[in-house]
């Protein structure tokens, strides 16, 4: 039972941080695509 | 396990972190370039998905170590959630606080799972040592790389 709790606090953790992650270095990617022809 | 035959659903697994390998190693590639950085991202992630289902299925129908899958599922969920909002929501000024408060996360995770680790430890198996000081490792750098960087974030919030 505890290592289930202490597993399912990782996994959402571990979760927060991948998506999050991602996320955020999309947003940034983003804003080097000002200048220059596309 | 020794066993040459591997199983349909081990040969799934084994494909999906092959595959997720590869894409990681594209992504990486891509990312390289300001142009095709983007893409990079989107490989990883694709890589991401399959390696985490590749894990899932094999805690189910190989190794049998997921039973309590609710709990995962609940985790993902929340996880997915907070990690959205922080995603979306930080300003960009708030970077480094967030890469702080990031690691932090990582560094929890590492912690319980070697403490959850510790617990499941077989005493009578041979290797006990290698295993015992793998996983004290895992604890202790977790544990630093958490308040570490709670510290940093403190830091950087100015508190």
């Amino acid at each position: 039972m505890v290592s289930t709790i202490l597993g399912a606090v990782a996994v959402a953790s571990a979760t927060i941080n991948v998506v999050g992650g991602f996320l955020i270095t999309d947003r940034m990617l983003k804003m080097f695509k000002q200048k220059g022809p596309r | 396990m020794n066993e040459l035959v591997f199983s349909n659903t081990e040969t799934v697994v084994q494909l999906l972190y092959l595959v997720a390998s590869v894409l990681f190693i594209l992504g990486l590639r891509d990312l390289g370039n300001a142009e095709t950085a983007r893409r990079g991202v989107l490989l990883a992630e694709v890589g991401m998905v399959a390696a985490v289902i590749g894990t899932l299925l094999y805690g189910f129908s190989v190794s049998g170590v997921i039973i309590r899958w609710e709990w995962i599922l609940v985790a993902l969920v929340l996880g997915s959630g907070i990690g959205t909002m922080m995603g979306l929501y930080i300003p960009m000024t708030k970077m480094p606080e967030r890469i702080a408060l990031s690691h932090a996360f990582g560094g929890i995770a590492v912690a319980l799972v070697g403490v959850a680790e510790y617990m499941h430890l077989d005493l009578a198996e041979p290797g006990l040592t290698l295993k015992l000081v793998a996983t004290g490792l895992e604890v202790a750098l977790g544990a630093v790389t958490f308040t570490g960087s709670l510290v940093a974030f403190g830091k950087l919030q100015g508190i």
